[in-house]
C-alpha cells in the first residue's frame, strides 16, 4: 500500500543534509522520487530516502514547496476543463445531435487533453512569485528540477529565464547574467560579415546602394 | 552558478521559449555561445531580422540600421557619415528640411537608449539667412528640435521680408513658399477640412492687425495625426510715425512670420511602443503612407460638416 507521506534526506556533496517530508502525491511528480519510492517499496518507509543530487538544502526545500503546491494541479485543471466543456458552445469542433456518441467522446477527450496540457504549461501568479529570486537561484532550481526529472518545473524555470532574455540586447544579457564578452574586435567584425546577414555585401554596386 | 555553466540541453530548453531574434542575440553574447548556438539558430523571418538588427544597432555603436536595405550601415562618428552617406535613406524627403534620416535616427537612438547611442537633439537646430535670387526676398529661418511623447518634432520660424519693401515680390515669393513648407489648414473634428490653398499670398494682409488663426501643438488631441497642420502665420507691420506713412507702409512692407511645428516621425499616435513613430518615418514606401492617405481621405469626405475654419471664413467675408 502506498504511504501518505515520504521522508527525503538530502545528501549534498557526501554530507547528510536536511530531511524533508512530502506527500506521496506530490512526490510522484518527480521521476527520480517515483523510481526511488518504487525501489524502496519493500521497506517500511520509516527511514528517509537518501537523495544524492548535490542539491543544496535551500533549493530542495523550495522544490518540495513547489511540488506540494502543484500536487493536485492535474486533477484540479482536468475538473475545470471538464466543467468548461460541459457547455457545448465551448467545444471545438462543436458537437451536434447528428454525431454518434463515439465521435463526440473522441472529440471531447482530444480537446480536453489539449486544454489540460495547455493549462499545465501556463505559469500561474504563484509561480511567477516563486521565481522572483536571484538569477543564480533560478538556475539552481532548473538544474535540480532536471536532476529530479520534474518536467513541468524545468519548463517553468526555462520560461522564466527566457522571459528575462526576451527583448534585451546582447549587452543587457551580458550584464544580467555576468557573461564576459570575449570576442576580439576582429572576430566581431568577422561575424557581422558572415554571409552578409548584418552588413551590406562588399560587392554592392552604387545602384544597389541607391 | 552562472548561465555559462548550464549544460547544453538546459540552454536549449530555455531557447525553446525565445523568439527567433532573441536566440541569435543570445548566441552573440560570447564566443562559447556563438560556437554552440549561432550556426544552429533558426533562419530568421524578415520581421525577426528587422528586430534583431534594430537591437544590434544599440550594441554596435558604429552602425546605424537602414530599414530599406535591412542592413546595418557603418557610421563614422568622427566624420559624421561613414557608409551611411551612400545609403538610400541618407538623402531623403524634402520634408526633412535639410536633415537626413540617419541623423534623425541617431537623435532618437540617443533619446531611447542613452547618450552613447546617438546624437544630441541640438544637431537638428539650425539658423540661416537666405536671399531668394528671383524675388530678392530675405528669409531668416530657425529650426529647433524637441521630443514630445517619444516623438521628434522640429519647430521652424521663418521671418520673411523684402528689404526694399516690395509688396509684389513678397506676394510672388509667398506663392512659392507653401511648396517648400507644407502648410495646410488644420484638420480636426471641430474644424472641418477645407481644400488647401495653392499659395500663401493671402497671408500678406491688407489690415495690419490681421493675423492668421493659430493651431498650435497643444491641440494635439484634435489634430489629424497624419497631416502637417500645426502652424501660425503673423504679419508684422513696421511702426509708423505719421498716419500717412502708416497707410503707405501697410501696403508696402509687412514682414511675414511663419511658425510651424513639423513632426519628423509623421505620426505621433501613442501605440505604447517606443520608437513606433520613428519606424514609420523610416520606411519611405510604407504602410503608414497608405494609412495616411486613407485617413486623410476619410477626413476630407466629411463635406457636410459646418464651416468653422476661422481663417477661411474671414477670407470669404
Amino acid at each position: 500500500m502506498a504511504p501518505t507521506h515520504i521522508s527525503v534526506k538530502n545528501v549534498d556533496n557526501g554530507r547528510d543534509g536536511e530531511v524533508f517530508t512530502i506527500t506521496y502525491q506530490a512526490a510522484m511528480q518527480s521521476g527520480i522520487l517515483k523510481d526511488l519510492i518504487s525501489d524502496f517499496e519493500h521497506a517500511s518507509f520509516d527511514e528517509a530516502i537518501p537523495l544524492m543530487g548535490n542539491i543544496s538544502d535551500h533549493t530542495l526545500g523550495r522544490i518540495i514547496s513547489w511540488l506540494t503546491i502543484h500536487s493536485r494541479d492535474v486533477a484540479r485543471i482536468t475538473e475545470q476543463v471538464k466543467e468548461f466543456l460541459e457547455n457545448p458552445q465551448n467545444r471545438q469542433p462543436p458537437t451536434g445531435p447528428g454525431m454518434d456518441d463515439d465521435a463526440v467522446n473522441k472529440a471531447l477527450s482530444s480537446q480536453e487533453r489539449t486544454l489540460v496540457a495547455e493549462k499545465l504549461k501556463t505559469l500561474t501568479p504563484w509561480d511567477v512569485q516563486f521565481f522572483e529570486v536571484p538569477t543564480d537561484e533560478v538556475f539552481d532550481i532548473l538544474l535540480a528540477a532536471n536532476y529530479l526529472d520534474i518536467q513541468r518545473l524545468v519548463d517553468f524555470s526555462s520560461q522564466t529565464v527566457a522571459n528575462m532574455i526576451k527583448g534585451k540586447t546582447t549587452e543587457q544579457i551580458r550584464d544580467l547574467f555576468g557573461i564576459v564578452n570575449d570576442f576580439t574586435p576582429e572576430e566581431e567584425d568577422e561575424l557581422r560579415r558572415t554571409e552578409g546577414w548584418a552588413l551590406p555585401r562588399c560587392d554592392w554596386t552604387p545602384e544597389q546602394w541607391q | 552558478m552562472g548561465i555559462s555553466k548550464l549544460p547544453t540541453e538546459m540552454i536549449l530548453a530555455i531557447m525553446k521559449y525565445l523568439p527567433e531574434e532573441s536566440v541569435v542575440i543570445f548566441s552573440l553574447t560570447c564566443r562559447n555561445f556563438y560556437w554552440r548556438f549561432f550556426s544552429s539558430s533558426p533562419r530568421l523571418s524578415r520581421l525577426g531580422r528587422d528586430k534583431l538588427l534594430r537591437r544590434l544597432e544599440i550594441d554596435w555603436r558604429q552602425y546605424v540600421y537602414c530599414d530599406v536595405r535591412e542592413k546595418l550601415i557603418r557610421w563614422d562618428w568622427a566624420s559624421g557619415n561613414g557608409d551611411s552617406a551612400r545609403c538610400c535613406n541618407y538623402h531623403v524627403r524634402p520634408r526633412l528640411f535639410g536633415t537626413n534620416l540617419v541623423t534623425v535616427r541617431l537623435v532618437m537612438n540617443r533619446y531611447f537608449h542613452g547618450g552613447e547611442n546617438g546624437l544630441p537633439l541640438s544637431v537638428l537646430d539650425r539658423d540661416s539667412v537666405d536671399k531668394d535670387a528671383d524675388t530678392g526676398v530675405q528669409v531668416r529661418s530657425s529650426w529647433r528640435a524637441r521630443i514630445i511623447d517619444h516623438d521628434l518634432f522640429v519647430h521652424g520660424t521663418f521671418t520673411i521680408k523684402h528689404p526694399a519693401g516690395d509688396h509684389t515680390a513678397l506676394r510672388r515669393y509667398m506663392k512659392r513658399f507653401k511648396r517648400d513648407l507644407l502648410v495646410r489648414p488644420h484638420i480636426s473634428p471641430k474644424s472641418p477640412p477645407l481644400a488647401c490653398s495653392d499659395d500663401l499670398s493671402h497671408a500678406i494682409p491688407d489690415c495690419p492687425d490681421h493675423s492668421m488663426p493659430t493651431s498650435t501643438i497643444e491641440d494635439a488631441d484634435l489634430r489629424c495625426p497624419y497631416c502637417d497642420t500645426d502652424y501660425r502665420i503673423d504679419s508684422v507691420m513696421p511702426k509708423a510715425k505719421t498716419r500717412a506713412a502708416t497707410k503707405k507702409q501697410r501696403r508696402r512692407c509687412p514682414t511675414i512670420v511663419v511658425k510651424k511645428w513639423h513632426n519628423l516621425g509623421i505620426c505621433r499616435i501613442s501605440r505604447g511602443d517606443q520608437g513606433a513613430a520613428l519606424e514609420n518615418f523610416c520606411s519611405p514606401v510604407t504602410r503608414s503612407r497608405a494609412k495616411m492617405e486613407k485617413y486623410c481621405h476619410q477626413w476630407h469626405d466629411c463635406s457636410d460638416w459646418p464651416i468653422q475654419w476661422g481663417w477661411e471664413h474671414q477670407q470669404r467675408k
